[in-house]
């Protein structure tokens, strides 16, 4: 089983914090935005304590992404990149050889609706065009996608196509005007709301316009039919302490004093 | 049947955008022997809109990197240049008009030369060349 832990550490210096998170759920793969801190400061506190030791994952024009692993780096080679995408193929010895594709996309404060779900087909195509490169689709995209499970950019079709039940998404794909477009499988839909455990979302924003979500799910993970199997759900989490503190504020929402805005989003493959 | 078209039907002396871009692409691959090569995709928009993204692409390493993309009419110019964001903040250091768009052939050589010598491209171009020795 390989474990990942994605967070959007809102440019903190949270390595001790990080540190707990990894050492509780011994976390194999841990990938960082809005990350401030430079790599070795976080390898510093992060194998002052762990083993095995983590490595940093360099990628290549990609800064808004910092990955850090316990295995070699070689194991996990950047295929494609932009400023705010890097897609790496994780490819460790007698496992299951993997897309992960990890983005942070541009917040609702700087891109409208349009613009988002805009950004959400030049994404869907980047990891196409790496698909097709390594000639497989065992894909998982993480990351904070700044969007919400149900909104245009995630569901579309030309979309991230992402879905929320694992039986619509073993068709694989769907065809629309008479063009296929490939499913994903979202479980965070299944994350949503106060019945599901854990937070409610990973991120809280509320407001005095009328459309309020409160409770928002941007920080999530997706996965392709074929990769489908080797998804824990019962892996699948979004982290309200560190096992020692609570990233929670009194009033029960991520406390940016003390921790992030975001909460981190925990999952497992089994390779 | 009279022909009704003009003499001078196809003849200009403008250079589309995406010409500029194939022959920058393939003058990359040129000067770094082919280790680091221009792709020139085409993107689709809408009808009447025309977008072309130019990635740096590494075959010995398999790996691509996006670094802008362009989109224009039908008439060619002006062109809207979306750069990398690293990049895009380094040329605000140089331009403070509308670095976005390029009104003419000349303003648009230009805006590609700042892409092309910016420091993050440099760091990408020497990080993929090293990487694939």
């Amino acid at each position: 089983m390989v474990t990942f832990l994605f967070w959007n550490i809102g440019n903190r210096r949270l390595n001790e914090i990080i540190c707990r998170l990894v050492a509780r759920h011994d976390v194999d793969m841990l990938m960082l935005t809005e990350c401030a801190m430079e790599p070795y400061e976080v390898l510093e506190t992060l194998n002052e304590s762990i083993e095995p030791a983590f490595h940093f994952a360099p990628g290549i024009g990609c800064q808004q992404v910092k990955i850090f692993c316990r295995f070699d780096p070689q194991f996990l080679r950047p295929i494609y990149e932009s400023d705010r995408l890097t897609i790496r193929r994780l490819n460790l010895p007698g496992l299951i050889d993997i897309l992960i594709a990890v983005t942070h996309l541009p917040s609702k404060l700087y891109w409208s609706d349009a613009s988002q779900a805009f950004g959400c087909v030049e994404l869907a195509r980047s990891i196409q065009v790496a698909e097709q490169k390594v000639e497989h689709s065992r894909t998982v995209l993480v990351g904070d996608l700044n969007m919400n499970p149900f909104e245009d950019g995630i569901v579309s079709a030309n979309g991230l196509h992402g879905v929320m039940t694992r039986i619509i998404a073993r068709r694989n794909s769907r065809t629309v005007q008479g063009r296929e477009y490939p499913f994903f499988y979202n479980p965070m839909w299944s994350l949503l709301g106060d019945a599901s455990t854990g937070p409610p979302g990973t991120y809280y924003y509320g407001s005095s316009e009328q459309r309020v979500f409160f409770w928002n799910m941007f920080d999530q993970v997706l996965v392709r039919p074929s990769l489908m199997e080797c998804f824990d759900p019962d892996g699948l989490a979004i982290l309200d302490t560190d096992g020692q503190a609570t990233l929670l504020g009194g009033d029960g929402v991520p406390d940016a004093r003390v921790a992030s805005d975001h909460l981190p989003l925990l999952f497992r493959l089994s390779l | 049947m009279t022909d009704l078209w003009p003499e001078d039907i196809g003849v200009t002396d403008v250079k589309a955008p995406v010409a500029i871009l194939k022959e920058q692409a393939a003058a990359l691959g040129r000067r770094t022997k082919n280790v680091v090569v221009g792709i020139v995709v085409t993107e689709t928009i809408s009808t009447g809109q025309f977008g072309y993204s130019f990635y740096l692409d590494a075959p010995l390493l398999q790996f691509s990197y996006k670094l802008f993309k362009i989109r224009h009419g039908v008439e060619l110019y002006p062109v809207r240049i979306n750069p990398d964001e690293d990049i895009r903040k380094e040329i605000a250091a140089e331009r403070k008009l509308d670095l976005l768009l390029a009104k003419t052939e000349s303003d648009f050589l230009n805006l590609l030369s700042l892409i092309f010598r910016s420091e993050k491209t440099r760091k990408v171009l020497q990080a993929i060349i090293s990487q694939s020795r």
